[in-house]
């Protein structure tokens, strides 16, 4: 992350240049996509949530005062307003019959390698949705988001050693769902 | 059975299987998995997740989502910054804002229709100067043209009620004729209903004024 640009961005916005806010906006908006609609698993609902983290964004830059860096700050963000929409819906997507069925239908004009591809990933997804709240922050951040357990520390304000038991809880149920899933 | 505990082992064996683990965390971890079956089992685990996670892809973004996606961001900080008397309005009520103007134009033209003719009078009096004055065959003559409309087709049948109430009806001019509709026309047909049945308009409600004009629709010619 280049940490010096943001707060350049940051201070230009803050004397009144609105057209930084876009340069952030476009700098760090895959990013914080791909987190919110890993947590939330749908996207119309992350297109919402990333839309509200950008106007939070917008509307909190003037009083950021650079205590974190900025995607930090930003990650922060969208984590809690992705689970608020998430308490907020009680979404615990599970996998209907009209699903099975779709999926079923589908395979089989794929190949195999492909159709084991599509397997893995719908299994990976129910493991991840079914994980606690706490494991699934940690988990999104580490693996998917590649980020060190010192900085994930600093987004979710929670010990290094606290972060590598959730991450390994979390990565061990996955296992297990996935190993039970596939019997 | 080495001396570390599980717990301290567990987040190692997930550095093991990432492939992030330090030299000297890897012999402890070697050294407790070949004495701990549950430490092994998890190991196994870890390694089963790993791999469904390098073989599963991200599902798919809409096209041109990324492209449009400040523009929308853009249309709602826009959205939020419309604030009216210091207050934000919600979308609906900024969509109304259009049509509620026209409105009150045009009430606040019909109000002022009122205020400077001198020659208009709702009171009942005058609507009954006006509809004593209407023939019979006029009457007629009026519910033909009210075929065309159902305001003035409402309106005819209260011309009818209204004539069979009076004693003696007698010649209307055209001029006087087209005034009464257009009276009825401005303002409904519920002033003329309420003042033809002596009831103030304030004291009406919706099913007293339906109630009036079924009595009215029973005096007809």
């Amino acid at each position: 992350m280049n940490q010096s640009n943001d707060l350049e961005l940051i201070k230009e916005f803050k004397e009144g240049n609105d057209k930084a806010f876009n340069h952030l906006v476009l700098r760090y908006q895959e990013k914080i996509y791909w987190v919110v609609r890993r947590l939330l698993s749908d996207h119309d609902e992350a297109n919402d949530v990333v839309q509200d983290v950008f106007v939070k964004v917008y509307h909190s830059l003037h009083s950021f005062k650079g205590d974190s860096s900025f995607y930090t700050w930003l990650y922060r963000i969208a984590i809690n307003l992705s689970l608020n929409e998430l308490r907020r819906k009680k979404t615990r997507k599970t996998f209907s019959l009209d699903d099975a069925v779709m999926q079923h239908e589908s395979h089989d004009a794929l190949p195999l390698e492909q159709m084991e591809r599509k397997e893995q990933t719908r299994l990976i997804k129910e493991a991840i949705e079914k994980l606690p709240e706490k494991q699934k922050k940690v988990f999104l951040l580490r693996y998917y988001e590649e980020l060190p357990y010192e900085e994930i520390a600093k987004i979710l304000k929670t010990s290094v050693g606290g972060l590598k038991a959730n991450y390994f809880h979390a990565v061990k149920k996955i296992g297990e769902y996935v190993k039970n899933e596939m019997r | 059975m080495s001396k570390m505990k599980c717990d301290e082992i567990s987040p190692l064996l997930v550095e093991l299987k990432e492939g992030t683990i330090s030299v000297e965390n890897q012999a402890l971890a070697e050294q407790h998995i070949a004495t701990c079956a549950k430490c092994r089992a998890d190991l196994v685990l870890i390694g089963r997740a790993f791999e469904a996670l390098r073989t599963s892809v991200d599902e798919e973004v809409p096209t041109h989502y990324f492209t449009n996606l400040l523009p929308r961001v853009r249309r709602r900080l826009d959205e939020r910054d419309v604030k009216k008397f210091g207050f934000v309005l919600p979308e609906w009520a900024q969509r109304m804002i259009a049509p509620a103007s026209a409105i009150g134009v045009v009430i606040s033209m019909v109000a002022l229709f009122v205020l400077l003719n001198p020659t208009y009078d709702t009171t009942q009096s005058h609507l009954m100067q006006i509809v004593s004055q209407f023939p019979k065959d006029e009457i007629e003559e009026v519910v033909d043209m009210a075929n065309y409309s159902p305001v003035i087709a409402r309106t005819s049948e209260l011309h009818r009620g209204i004539l069979e109430m009076l004693p003696n009806p007698s010649q209307v001019s055209r001029q006087l004729e087209r005034q009464f509709l257009d009276d009825e026309v401005n303002h409904g047909h519920r002033m003329s209903t309420f003042l033809a049945a002596g009831i103030s308009f304030e004291d009406i409600n919706d099913e007293e004024v339906d109630s009036i004009i079924d009595r009215l629709k029973d005096t007809t010619l």
